[in-house]
Formats: C-alpha cells, sequence, structure tokens
C-alpha cells in the first residue's frame, strides 16, 4: 500500500457488500478506473488497473466471502473548492466470520483483518441491513471497538437500503446501538455517498499531511 | 527434476511455514493455555476464538503512545518496508542463525553501497554469486528462495524468482547441445536466482565430458549477466569443497559462501511442533516424548538425513496417515481426537 497516504479500512461480515461500497465510492468520487492492488504472498503485491464497472463486474460477487484476502486503491478525494485534493488509501478487507471458521486460510485471512483494524487511521463498518434482525456479536463488538480505539475515525454504514428489509433493518440497527450515528447507504445504487464523502473530507482535512502519515507496517505472512 | 518457483502441491518446503511456533512445545495440548498473552488475531488464526472475540479483547489494549507515532511518522519508504517483511520470513525460519546472520550481512551491505552511490561515494559492485554447503532438507532451497525476494524488492534483481536445476538439466548429449541447454536455464533464470543443485556433478565425467562445457557457458553468463542474475551452487559440504578446489577460477567467482548445518534435536521438534500447528494437528505429551527420543536416536546412530527438516516431515506425515487409520472406524470421533497425534501413531519412528 502506499506507505504514505491515510488508510481506511472497510471492515465487516461476509456479505455486508465491502467490495461494492469500496468501488461504489471509487465511482462516486468520480474515478472511472482504479489501480486496485492485492497482496498475493508475503511481500508480494500485484496491482491490476480496472474501469470501474468492470472491477464491479468481476470483483463484486452475488455470495458473500468473494473477497478472500485486502486488496486496496488509492482514491482522489476533493476537499472542498479550493482546498485541492487528498489521496487515501481504501482497504477493502474479507469478511469477519460470526463464529470460528473451519478453514485455515479464512482464519488468516480474519487475523489479517484484525491486524490492519488496530493500525487503520479510519475505519468504515458495513452492515447488510437488510439482515438485520438484532445487531450481531461482531456488529456490537466492532462498535465497541471503534468507539474506544477510534473515536471520530469510524462510520457505520448501514448497506442495502435500497430494500424494503435494509431500511427496517437501519431502524433496527440504529434502535440496538444508540450513541453511534448509522449512515444508510445503497452501495449497489450509489445512495448515501454523500454524507459518506463528507466525513471522509473532514477526516483528510484533519489528519496529518501526507508525509506524515504512518507508513504501513510489515504485516507478516498470510497463512496461504 | 526441474522445479520451478512457487513449488506446487504437497512438497512444500517445510520450513516455510508462516504462523506462531506455539508457546510451550513440545506436546501441551492446549494452545489457548499455553500462550495466554498471544495476540488476539493469532488466536482468531489458531481457530480458537471467534473475531468478535478477539475485537472485544482488542478493545482493552494501550493506544500508540506519541513515542510510537513519532517512530510512524518518520516510518520508513515502502521499500524497506518490503524487505523487512521478507527479512521477517526468514526469521520465522527455525534455526539456522549463522544463515540469517550471513543474510542480513548481505542485505545490509547492499544497502550501504546504494546509499553510498546516491551520494557519489565509490560503491563495490555487488557480486551476489553464492555457494551453499549442507545436506539436503537443511534450508538451502528455502534461503535461496527469500533472497530472491530481498534481491527484488532491494531493486537488484527484476523478478527475484528461483530456477532450480540439476546436471540433467544443463548437460546435454551431443556436441553443442549443453551449451544450448544451458543457456535455455540461465535464459529462464534472468531476472531472479539460477540455483544448481549438487553443482560438482557437472565435473564428475571427467575431461571428455559435457559438464565442463556448461561450466563454461555458466561462466561466461555470469560476466554477461552480471547484473541479472545471481548464481547459488548448492551440495553437500565435503563434495562441494572439492568442486571448487579443482576449479580456483570458479571459487573466485563466489565471494559467498553459506554453510548450512543440520538441525539440532530441539530445533527438529520445533519443527516438527510447527508443521503439525499449520496442519491443525497437536501432540500429545507421550508423543511428543516418543518423536524426540526417536528423533534423537536417528541422530545418535548417525543416519544420514537425520537432521534434516524433510526428515521430519516424512515422520509426521506418515503419524498423520496412523492417527487417520487409528481413528476411520470409530463412531463418534471428538475434536480433539481428530487433533491430537498420539504416541502409537508414532510406532517405528
Amino acid at each position: 500500500m502506499s506507505g504514505r497516504n491515510p488508510e481506511c479500512l472497510v471492515i465487516g461480515e461476509p456479505g455486508a457488500g465491502k467490495t461494492l461500497f469500496t468501488l461504489a465510492l471509487a465511482e462516486w468520487l468520480g474515478q472511472t478506473q482504479l489501480e486496485l492492488s492485492q497482496e498475493v504472498a508475503a511481500g508480494r503485491v500485484v496491482t491490476r488497473t480496472w474501469r470501474t464497472p468492470e472491477a464491479k463486474a468481476a470483483l463484486v460477487g452475488q455470495g458473500p466471502r468473494t473477497t478472500r484476502s485486502l486488496q486496496w486503491a488509492t482514491l482522489s478525494v476533493p476537499l472542498g473548492i479550493g482546498r485541492g485534493r487528498k489521496e487515501l488509501v481504501v482497504v477493502d478487507s474479507a469478511g469477519l466470520p460470526s463464529s470460528v471458521s473451519a478453514d485455515p486460510e479464512f482464519r488468516a485471512a480474519s487475523a489479517e483483518v484484525l491486524r490492519q483494524l488496530r493500525r487503520a487511521q479510519m475505519v468504515v463498518h458495513v452492515v447488510d441491513a437488510s439482515r438485520v434482525t438484532a445487531p450481531g456479536e461482531l456488529d456490537r463488538q466492532l462498535a465497541a471497538y471503534a468507539a474506544d480505539q477510534k473515536p471520530g475515525r469510524y462510520m457505520l454504514l448501514a448497506n442495502k437500503t435500497d430494500l424494503p428489509a435494509g431500511r427496517a433493518g437501519l431502524r433496527r440497527l440504529r434502535r440496538a446501538l444508540p450513541g453511534v450515528e448509522v449512515l444508510a447507504v445503497s452501495a449497489l445504487q450509489g445512495t448515501g455517498l454523500q454524507a459518506v464523502g463528507r466525513r471522509l473530507r473532514r477526516f483528510l482535512l484533519e489528519c496529518p499531511p501526507p508525509r506524515q502519515a504512518g507508513g504501513r507496517q510489515g504485516g507478516g505472512t498470510g497463512t496461504r | 527434476m526441474l522445479i520451478e518457483f512457487p513449488r506446487s502441491g504437497g512438497l512444500r518446503s517445510p520450513v516455510r511455514t508462516p504462523g506462531r511456533i506455539p508457546d510451550g512445545i513440545p506436546g501441551g495440548l492446549s494452545p489457548a493455555l499455553c500462550a495466554p498473552d498471544a495476540r488476539p488475531e493469532d488466536l482468531v488464526r489458531r481457530g480458537l476464538i471467534a473475531p468478535s472475540e478477539a475485537i472485544a479483547r482488542m478493545r482493552g489494549e494501550p493506544q500508540p503512545g506519541p513515542a510510537e507515532a513519532a517512530t510512524q511518522i518518520r516510518g520508513p519508504a515502502d521499500h524497506d518496508l518490503n524487505v523487512r517483511r521478507i527479512l521477517a520470513e526468514l526469521d520465522e525460519l527455525i534455526g539456522l542463525e549463522r544463515v540469517k546472520t550471513v543474510v542480513r550481512e548481505i542485505q545490509a551491505f547492499i544497502s550501504i553501497q546504494q546509499r553510498r552511490r546516491l551520494e557519489g561515494l565509490a560503491a563495490e559492485p555487488l557480486v551476489l554469486h553464492m555457494v551453499f554447503r549442507g545436506n539436503p532438507g537443511t534450508g538451502k532451497t528455502t534461503v535461496a528462495r527469500i533472497l530472491g525476494h530481498v534481491f527484488q524488492a532491494m531493486g537488484v534483481l527484476s523478478q527475484g524468482h528461483l530456477v532450480e536445476v540439476e546436471r540433467a538439466d544443463l548437460v546435454g548429449e551431443y556436441i553443442g547441445h549443453t551449451a544450448q541447454k544451458t543457456r535455455e536455464q540461465l535464459k529462464r533464470a534472468e531476472g531472479g536466482i539460477l540455483f544448481i543443485d549438487e553443482a560438482y556433478a557437472l565435473a564428475r565425467g571427467g575431461e571428455k565430458d559435457f559438464g565442463k562445457e556448461a561450466i563454461d557457458t555458466l561462466v561466461k553468463a555470469m560476466e554477461d549477466l552480471k547484473d541479472r542474475l545471481v548464481l547459488v551452487l548448492a551440495g553437500y559440504q565435503h563434495e562441494m569443497a572439492r568442486f571448487l578446489d579443482a576449479n580456483p577460477g570458479l571459487r573466485s567467482r563466489f565471494p559467498i559462501h553459506i554453510e548450512f548445518p543440520d538441525f539440532a534435536l530441539d530445533e527438529l521438534m520445533a519443527i516438527a511442533a510447527k508443521m503439525l500447528e499449520h496442519r491443525d494437528y497437536q501432540l500429545s505429551d507421550r508423543a511428543a516424548a516418543a518423536l524426540r527420543e526417536g528423533l534423537d536416536r536417528k541422530i545418535r546412530e548417525g543416519m544420514r538425513n537425520a537432521g534434516n527438516a524433510r526428515m521430519v516431515r516424512n515422520v509426521i506425515e506418515a503419524a498423520l496417515r496412523r492417527q487417520a487409520v487409528r481413528l476411520v472406524d470409530r463412531a463418534e470421533i471428538s475434536r480433539q481426537e481428530l487433533m491430537t497425534i498420539e504416541a502409537e501413531d508414532l510406532d517405528g519412528v
């Protein structure tokens, strides 16, 4: 990853819509194409340039667990008239399962996501609102963790609010997590991204200039 | 035999496996109890807690203080980060302390020469051809592969891949065939490392043998491809020494010599534990004792290959099969039983 630009981790359960959100955000920021990097093995990073719609078709699955490892892209975020732009590395992650996975590969991927969570400057937590009857343990713990460890640098997105079930889930989510601001989005339709963009902008204006942002620490080796 | 990076299938190099060595080896049955201070993500990797539990534990972690934040500000370039990441992989290998030191020396030397060049100071030319001496299964290929990644990350080699060859891949059957075959392998290895296993086999056939032609072609390539290829000659300690003595011109072209000693008993046990952990198995206390005793006996009997990781892997894989046979007909098998290797699975080690 860039090593110089601030990083924003996109995190959540499998199938929450993290990858589609990441790509929708790039699109909303006006990027018709993006360079997506993936760490295929320790220290070996593969970068591909995608046209954004093609990336959606290729990288977004119909079911959960399409994204198996970290992938990241540098997005250029306009800071407002006369303030120029700043670059933000958006790190899309493999979904965190709600229980212990039997597959060592998934467990290794989860471990890597947790390590990224610790060091991310900004965290975007995506929840599939259409499936929320009550927020699961993972989502509760993430919200609580962010309140303690990432104050002011955390967003909870209720995704799939284009669906009626999603809108109902959004209400339940807000009721269950008082004190946490829940933003309604639909990554599929690109709605609600304005509010996300506003918060990203605020975060980028507040965070130190690019050279002072922390570099990526050695992520260690993934078990593959 | 021609093995290209990455190796495929079950023949994974045994000491390469990432992941923590379980604390309290050998034979501890409950890793969770052995490592109360393990990081939450490591417990997730080992399947001991769910991610939500890990996040709950991370809540209480101290936030980075000002000192830590300050070091982050002066964070190293990506380039160095990659190198450090690769060196961390080297550090995960069990034993090989002397080898690790030499690799770090090489890395530091390259780094300093690059910095000197930036400052306009005289910089030593980088001649990185190497001789690896040691028994099979002592980590030579693994270390060569890591060095390839280090050189690539440092910009010394463009690809950093490893092409592993032996005599049959280089020596042909008629006049002119050898040079052609050798050049083909050199071409494949361009930008990376050409690793010649049992290199002394090239000099085996005497004066009329085509092996000599292969050596000549290699020597010429070392000049022509100076900046684009690293050559590693590997093989048994004594044979290699004799080979280089007989070819003094060759010796002077290989400035770096690394010795790979056999693994000691404790190291073999740690390797076994790591292999098992990677496969989600554990040794019972009695099995650990039996394994230790068996390995110790092999070393004392002076068995060839006794001190090497490949032998450990064979023992472990045989044990996994025996455990499977022991359990397969049972009506009920617990998770613990599925994970545990008992002493009887190690019979005949």
